[in-house]
Protein backbone atom coordinates (compact mmCIF):
# COMPACT_ATOMS: atom_id res chain seq x y z
CA UNK A 1 0.00 0.00 0.00
CA UNK A 2 1.84 3.32 -1.29
CA UNK A 3 -0.14 5.66 1.78
CA UNK A 4 1.80 3.76 4.25
CA UNK A 5 5.51 3.37 2.33
CA UNK A 6 7.02 5.90 4.84
CA UNK A 7 9.80 6.86 2.15
CA UNK A 8 7.73 7.59 -0.25
CA UNK A 9 7.84 11.15 -0.67
CA UNK A 10 5.37 12.27 -3.59
CA UNK A 11 2.54 9.93 -4.63
CA UNK A 12 0.38 10.48 -7.84
CA UNK A 13 -2.73 8.87 -9.04
CA UNK A 14 -2.78 9.08 -12.84
CA UNK A 15 -5.31 7.71 -14.45
CA UNK A 16 -4.41 6.28 -17.76
CA UNK A 17 -7.27 7.73 -20.37
CA UNK A 18 -9.88 5.00 -21.78
CA UNK A 19 -8.57 6.11 -25.08
CA UNK A 20 -5.56 3.64 -24.75
CA UNK A 21 -5.61 0.43 -24.82
CA UNK A 22 -4.96 -0.08 -21.00
CA UNK A 23 -7.97 1.80 -18.62
CA UNK A 24 -5.74 0.33 -15.52
CA UNK A 25 -5.09 2.98 -12.90
CA UNK A 26 -1.06 3.26 -11.93
CA UNK A 27 0.10 4.62 -8.92
CA UNK A 28 3.23 6.12 -9.17
CA UNK A 29 5.75 6.93 -6.09
CA UNK A 30 8.99 8.21 -5.85
CA UNK A 31 10.84 7.60 -2.93
CA UNK A 32 14.43 8.98 -1.31
CA UNK A 33 16.39 8.43 -4.62
CA UNK A 34 14.35 9.04 -7.04
CA UNK A 35 13.09 5.56 -8.11
CA UNK A 36 9.91 5.35 -9.42
CA UNK A 37 7.56 1.92 -9.17
CA UNK A 38 4.32 1.67 -10.93
CA UNK A 39 2.39 -0.70 -9.14
CA UNK A 40 -0.32 -2.98 -10.50
CA UNK A 41 -4.35 -2.57 -10.67
CA UNK A 42 -4.94 -0.51 -7.40
CA UNK A 43 -6.60 -3.55 -5.34
CA UNK A 44 -9.91 -2.68 -3.18
CA UNK A 45 -8.96 -2.38 0.45
CA UNK A 46 -8.67 -4.86 2.57
CA UNK A 47 -9.88 -5.01 6.31
CA UNK A 48 -6.83 -6.28 7.70
CA UNK A 49 -9.43 -8.55 10.10
CA UNK A 50 -10.63 -10.30 7.11
CA UNK A 51 -7.26 -11.47 5.74
CA UNK A 52 -6.22 -15.23 7.09
CA UNK A 53 -3.97 -15.18 9.69
CA UNK A 54 -0.40 -16.03 8.92
CA UNK A 55 2.02 -18.70 10.78
CA UNK A 56 4.15 -15.35 11.69
CA UNK A 57 7.85 -15.17 12.43
CA UNK A 58 8.54 -17.79 15.22
CA UNK A 59 11.48 -15.94 15.48
CA UNK A 60 12.99 -12.76 17.61
CA UNK A 61 16.08 -11.44 17.94
CA UNK A 62 18.25 -12.18 21.20
CA UNK A 63 18.60 -8.70 21.67
CA UNK A 64 15.06 -7.32 21.63
CA UNK A 65 14.13 -9.80 24.25
CA UNK A 66 16.93 -9.19 26.32
CA UNK A 67 16.66 -5.10 26.62
CA UNK A 68 12.49 -5.99 26.89
CA UNK A 69 13.09 -8.33 30.05
CA UNK A 70 15.93 -6.17 31.39
CA UNK A 71 12.96 -3.31 31.72
CA UNK A 72 10.69 -5.94 32.90
CA UNK A 73 13.12 -6.30 35.92
CA UNK A 74 14.19 -3.23 36.55
CA UNK A 75 10.32 -2.26 36.80
CA UNK A 76 9.84 -4.57 39.16
CA UNK A 77 12.74 -3.89 41.24
CA UNK A 78 11.90 -0.46 42.29
CA UNK A 79 8.88 -1.38 42.92
CA UNK A 80 9.46 -4.96 45.45
CA UNK A 81 10.96 -5.35 49.02
CA UNK A 82 12.40 -8.89 48.77
CA UNK A 83 14.09 -10.70 46.46
CA UNK A 84 11.67 -13.33 46.47
CA UNK A 85 8.86 -10.77 45.99
CA UNK A 86 11.12 -10.14 42.31
CA UNK A 87 11.10 -14.03 41.75
CA UNK A 88 7.31 -13.82 42.30
CA UNK A 89 6.94 -11.07 40.02
CA UNK A 90 8.74 -12.33 37.07
CA UNK A 91 7.19 -15.72 37.68
CA UNK A 92 3.67 -14.05 37.63
CA UNK A 93 5.09 -12.60 34.14
CA UNK A 94 5.72 -15.92 32.52
CA UNK A 95 2.74 -17.45 33.77
CA UNK A 96 -0.07 -16.44 31.05
CA UNK A 97 2.79 -16.96 28.60
CA UNK A 98 3.06 -21.11 29.59
CA UNK A 99 -1.14 -21.13 29.48
CA UNK A 100 -0.71 -19.60 25.59
CA UNK A 101 2.34 -21.39 24.97
CA UNK A 102 0.43 -25.01 26.05
CA UNK A 103 -2.64 -24.04 23.65
CA UNK A 104 -0.69 -23.21 20.45
CA UNK A 105 1.74 -25.82 20.89
CA UNK A 106 -0.82 -28.42 21.40
CA UNK A 107 -2.80 -27.06 18.17
CA UNK A 108 0.37 -26.68 16.00
CA UNK A 109 2.50 -29.76 16.92
CA UNK A 110 0.46 -32.50 18.73
CA UNK A 111 -2.61 -31.96 16.66
CA UNK A 112 -4.92 -30.95 19.97
CA UNK A 113 -3.75 -34.18 21.51
CA UNK A 114 -3.60 -33.86 25.13
CA UNK A 115 -0.91 -35.52 27.66
CA UNK A 116 -2.22 -37.60 30.20
CA UNK A 117 0.34 -38.62 32.55
CA UNK A 118 2.78 -36.81 34.41
CA UNK A 119 5.72 -38.27 32.90
CA UNK A 120 4.70 -36.91 29.44
CA UNK A 121 3.37 -33.83 30.42
CA UNK A 122 6.94 -32.80 31.73
CA UNK A 123 8.70 -34.64 28.62
CA UNK A 124 6.22 -32.39 26.15
CA UNK A 125 7.80 -29.27 28.23
CA UNK A 126 11.09 -30.39 28.24
CA UNK A 127 11.39 -30.69 24.40
CA UNK A 128 8.48 -29.76 22.40
CA UNK A 129 7.76 -26.07 24.97
CA UNK A 130 11.63 -25.71 25.47
CA UNK A 131 12.24 -26.20 21.33
CA UNK A 132 9.77 -23.70 20.30
CA UNK A 133 10.58 -20.87 22.98
CA UNK A 134 14.54 -21.60 23.39
CA UNK A 135 15.57 -23.32 19.45
CA UNK A 136 16.73 -26.08 21.71
CA UNK A 137 15.51 -29.09 23.97
CA UNK A 138 16.29 -28.62 27.52
CA UNK A 139 19.51 -30.38 28.54
CA UNK A 140 17.82 -32.43 31.64
CA UNK A 141 14.73 -33.79 33.20
CA UNK A 142 15.30 -35.92 36.53
CA UNK A 143 13.11 -37.89 39.35
CA UNK A 144 13.72 -35.98 42.73
CA UNK A 145 15.09 -39.24 45.24
CA UNK A 146 13.87 -37.46 48.08
CA UNK A 147 10.06 -37.36 47.00
CA UNK A 148 7.87 -38.30 44.83
CA UNK A 149 6.28 -35.31 43.83
CA UNK A 150 9.43 -33.43 42.48
CA UNK A 151 10.89 -33.42 39.14
CA UNK A 152 13.99 -31.41 38.14
CA UNK A 153 14.31 -29.50 34.64
CA UNK A 154 18.20 -28.06 33.84
CA UNK A 155 18.95 -26.12 31.34
CA UNK A 156 22.37 -25.30 31.04
CA UNK A 157 22.34 -21.06 29.45
CA UNK A 158 18.64 -19.94 30.05
CA UNK A 159 18.04 -17.32 27.60
CA UNK A 160 17.04 -14.52 30.44
CA UNK A 161 19.70 -15.28 32.11
CA UNK A 162 22.83 -14.57 29.28
CA UNK A 163 23.42 -11.11 29.80
CA UNK A 164 22.54 -10.66 33.41
CA UNK A 165 25.49 -10.44 36.16
CA UNK A 166 23.29 -10.53 39.89
CA UNK A 167 25.02 -8.08 41.89
CA UNK A 168 26.52 -9.63 45.40
CA UNK A 169 23.90 -7.94 47.64
CA UNK A 170 21.17 -9.51 45.54
CA UNK A 171 21.78 -13.03 47.10
CA UNK A 172 20.12 -16.44 44.89
CA UNK A 173 18.41 -14.08 42.93
CA UNK A 174 17.31 -16.39 39.89
CA UNK A 175 15.68 -13.98 36.89
CA UNK A 176 15.26 -17.43 34.63
CA UNK A 177 12.23 -17.21 37.16
CA UNK A 178 10.53 -15.84 34.28
CA UNK A 179 10.93 -19.55 32.50
CA UNK A 180 9.66 -21.08 35.62
CA UNK A 181 6.34 -19.03 35.53
CA UNK A 182 5.93 -20.00 31.76
CA UNK A 183 6.15 -23.80 32.71
CA UNK A 184 3.87 -23.52 35.58
CA UNK A 185 1.50 -21.45 33.10
CA UNK A 186 1.61 -24.94 30.62
CA UNK A 187 1.49 -27.21 33.74
CA UNK A 188 -1.38 -25.82 35.32
CA UNK A 189 -3.19 -25.50 31.95
CA UNK A 190 -2.63 -28.91 31.35
CA UNK A 191 -4.37 -29.71 34.77
CA UNK A 192 -1.19 -30.99 36.64
CA UNK A 193 -0.59 -27.87 39.36
CA UNK A 194 2.36 -28.00 40.39
CA UNK A 195 4.52 -25.08 41.49
CA UNK A 196 7.82 -24.45 40.24
CA UNK A 197 10.93 -22.22 40.91
CA UNK A 198 14.25 -21.56 39.55
CA UNK A 199 17.44 -21.90 41.68
CA UNK A 200 21.31 -21.61 40.53
CA UNK A 201 23.40 -24.98 40.58
CA UNK A 202 26.27 -24.71 42.58
CA UNK A 203 27.74 -27.32 40.98
CA UNK A 204 27.19 -26.88 37.54
CA UNK A 205 28.37 -24.84 34.93
CA UNK A 206 28.20 -20.99 35.63
CA UNK A 207 24.61 -20.35 34.04
CA UNK A 208 23.50 -23.76 34.95
CA UNK A 209 19.67 -23.61 36.20
CA UNK A 210 17.68 -26.11 37.96
CA UNK A 211 13.55 -25.62 37.23
CA UNK A 212 12.36 -27.63 40.02
CA UNK A 213 8.82 -28.70 39.82
CA UNK A 214 6.57 -29.88 42.64
CA UNK A 215 3.40 -31.38 41.85
CA UNK A 216 0.42 -30.81 44.02
CA UNK A 217 -0.89 -34.20 46.17
CA UNK A 218 -3.74 -34.89 44.47
CA UNK A 219 -2.35 -35.14 41.46
CA UNK A 220 0.45 -37.39 42.13
CA UNK A 221 -2.58 -39.69 43.60
CA UNK A 222 -4.72 -39.56 40.08
CA UNK A 223 -1.32 -40.22 38.03
CA UNK A 224 -0.61 -43.09 40.08
CA UNK A 225 -4.64 -43.99 39.80
CA UNK A 226 -4.73 -43.52 36.41
CA UNK A 227 -1.27 -44.56 35.51
CA UNK A 228 0.13 -47.20 37.77
CA UNK A 229 3.34 -47.26 38.19
CA UNK A 230 5.31 -48.57 35.60
CA UNK B 1 51.64 -6.40 20.43
CA UNK B 2 50.57 -5.65 23.86
CA UNK B 3 47.28 -4.04 25.06
CA UNK B 4 47.83 -2.20 28.63
CA UNK B 5 44.97 -0.72 29.64
CA UNK B 6 41.15 -0.12 28.39
CA UNK B 7 39.20 2.79 29.45
CA UNK B 8 36.15 3.81 29.09
CA UNK B 9 34.34 7.01 29.41
CA UNK B 10 31.11 8.02 29.70
CA UNK B 11 28.95 11.22 27.86
CA UNK B 12 30.38 13.77 30.32
CA UNK B 13 33.69 13.00 30.71
CA UNK B 14 33.86 10.84 34.04
CA UNK B 15 35.60 7.70 34.05
CA UNK B 16 33.16 4.48 34.39
CA UNK B 17 35.83 1.60 33.99
CA UNK B 18 39.91 1.15 33.75
CA UNK B 19 41.59 -1.51 33.33
CA UNK B 20 45.04 -3.14 33.49
CA UNK B 21 45.87 -5.76 31.08
CA UNK B 22 49.55 -6.06 31.02
CA UNK B 23 52.15 -5.09 33.51
CA UNK B 24 54.24 -2.16 32.31
CA UNK B 25 52.23 1.30 32.79
CA UNK B 26 53.22 3.12 36.37
CA UNK B 27 51.41 2.66 39.55
CA UNK B 28 48.46 5.70 39.95
CA UNK B 29 45.62 6.27 42.06
CA UNK B 30 42.34 6.19 40.48
CA UNK B 31 41.84 10.01 41.08
CA UNK B 32 44.57 10.33 38.10
CA UNK B 33 42.84 8.18 36.26
CA UNK B 34 39.60 10.27 36.73
CA UNK B 35 41.49 13.26 35.84
CA UNK B 36 43.29 12.13 32.95
CA UNK B 37 39.54 10.78 31.42
CA UNK B 38 38.19 14.25 31.97
CA UNK B 39 41.53 15.69 30.26
CA UNK B 40 40.97 13.50 27.60
CA UNK B 41 37.75 14.20 27.40
CA UNK B 42 38.08 18.16 26.84
CA UNK B 43 40.89 17.36 24.17
CA UNK B 44 38.71 15.26 22.05
CA UNK B 45 35.68 17.71 22.27
CA UNK B 46 38.57 20.50 21.67
CA UNK B 47 39.91 18.47 18.59
CA UNK B 48 36.86 17.88 16.68
CA UNK B 49 35.81 21.89 16.82
CA UNK B 50 39.12 22.72 15.65
CA UNK B 51 40.06 20.68 13.05
CA UNK B 52 39.66 22.79 9.54
CA UNK B 53 38.41 19.72 7.84
CA UNK B 54 34.46 19.33 8.24
CA UNK B 55 32.47 16.73 10.38
CA UNK B 56 35.88 15.72 12.19
CA UNK B 57 35.06 13.33 14.70
CA UNK B 58 37.66 14.06 17.74
CA UNK B 59 41.16 12.44 18.66
CA UNK B 60 41.42 9.10 17.11
CA UNK B 61 45.33 7.89 18.01
CA UNK B 62 47.98 9.82 20.01
CA UNK B 63 50.99 8.23 19.02
CA UNK B 64 54.49 8.90 21.73
CA UNK B 65 57.14 7.22 21.47
CA UNK B 66 57.18 4.37 23.80
CA UNK B 67 52.64 3.87 23.42
CA UNK B 68 49.99 4.27 21.72
CA UNK B 69 46.26 6.00 23.02
CA UNK B 70 43.48 4.48 20.55
CA UNK B 71 39.93 5.62 20.86
CA UNK B 72 36.69 5.08 19.50
CA UNK B 73 33.73 7.35 20.27
CA UNK B 74 30.42 5.50 19.65
CA UNK B 75 27.03 7.13 18.47
CA UNK B 76 26.09 7.83 21.96
CA UNK B 77 29.46 9.74 22.79
CA UNK B 78 30.75 7.11 25.20
CA UNK B 79 34.51 6.69 24.70
CA UNK B 80 36.80 3.38 24.65
CA UNK B 81 40.30 4.52 24.83
CA UNK B 82 42.95 1.35 24.67
CA UNK B 83 46.22 2.17 25.17
CA UNK B 84 48.97 -0.18 23.78
CA UNK B 85 52.53 -0.46 23.14
CA UNK B 86 53.79 1.04 19.86
CA UNK B 87 54.19 -1.65 17.74
CA UNK B 88 50.47 -2.14 17.32
CA UNK B 89 48.99 -0.15 14.18
CA UNK B 90 44.95 -1.19 13.89
CA UNK B 91 43.12 -1.70 16.80
CA UNK B 92 39.44 -1.14 15.37
CA UNK B 93 38.09 -4.72 15.60
CA UNK B 94 39.71 -4.78 18.56
CA UNK B 95 37.36 -1.98 20.04
CA UNK B 96 34.46 -2.89 18.08
CA UNK B 97 34.28 -6.21 19.91
CA UNK B 98 34.85 -4.31 22.85
CA UNK B 99 31.97 -2.10 22.39
CA UNK B 100 29.91 -5.20 21.35
CA UNK B 101 30.31 -6.42 24.82
CA UNK B 102 29.36 -3.38 26.57
CA UNK B 103 26.27 -3.25 24.49
CA UNK B 104 25.68 -6.89 25.62
CA UNK B 105 26.97 -7.40 28.51
CA UNK B 106 26.93 -4.06 30.26
CA UNK B 107 23.59 -2.85 28.10
CA UNK B 108 21.68 -5.44 28.65
CA UNK B 109 21.40 -6.03 32.44
CA UNK B 110 18.94 -4.83 34.65
CA UNK B 111 21.22 -4.29 37.46
CA UNK B 112 23.62 -1.62 35.65
CA UNK B 113 22.43 2.14 35.32
CA UNK B 114 23.42 3.89 32.33
CA UNK B 115 26.47 6.50 32.64
CA UNK B 116 27.40 5.19 36.20
CA UNK B 117 30.75 2.93 36.87
CA UNK B 118 30.48 -0.13 35.60
CA UNK B 119 30.81 -3.36 37.65
CA UNK B 120 29.37 -6.07 35.98
CA UNK B 121 30.87 -9.63 36.32
CA UNK B 122 30.22 -11.16 32.73
CA UNK B 123 31.91 -7.79 30.93
CA UNK B 124 34.73 -8.36 33.10
CA UNK B 125 35.45 -12.13 32.06
CA UNK B 126 34.18 -11.72 28.44
CA UNK B 127 36.47 -8.24 28.29
CA UNK B 128 40.00 -10.41 30.10
CA UNK B 129 39.11 -13.45 27.39
CA UNK B 130 38.86 -10.96 24.68
CA UNK B 131 42.16 -8.84 25.64
CA UNK B 132 43.74 -12.31 26.24
CA UNK B 133 43.40 -13.56 22.80
CA UNK B 134 45.13 -10.26 21.71
CA UNK B 135 48.11 -10.38 24.19
CA UNK B 136 49.07 -13.61 23.60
Amino acid sequence: NPALNPRATLSLIVIMSSSSSSSSAAVLTSGEGDEVKEQAVRRPLVDIVDKPLSRGKSQVTLSSFSYLFSELVQYWQSRVESTQELERRLSDAGYPIGLRVLELLSWREKQGKKEKSLLAVLQFIRSVVWRSLFGKVADGLEKSTKSDDEYYIYDNDPLTNRFISVPKDFGHLNCGAFIAGVVNGVLDGAEFTATVTAHNVPNGGPAQTVFVVNFDQDVVKRDAAVNGYK
Amino acid sequence: MVVYALWVINKTGGLIFDREFASGLPELSTNAFLKFASAFHTQHAIAAQLSPVPDCKGIEVIEAECFKLFCYETPTAIKFIVITDSTVQVVDSLLRDIYQLYSDYVLKNPFYEVEQPIRVEHWETKLAQLVGEWNV
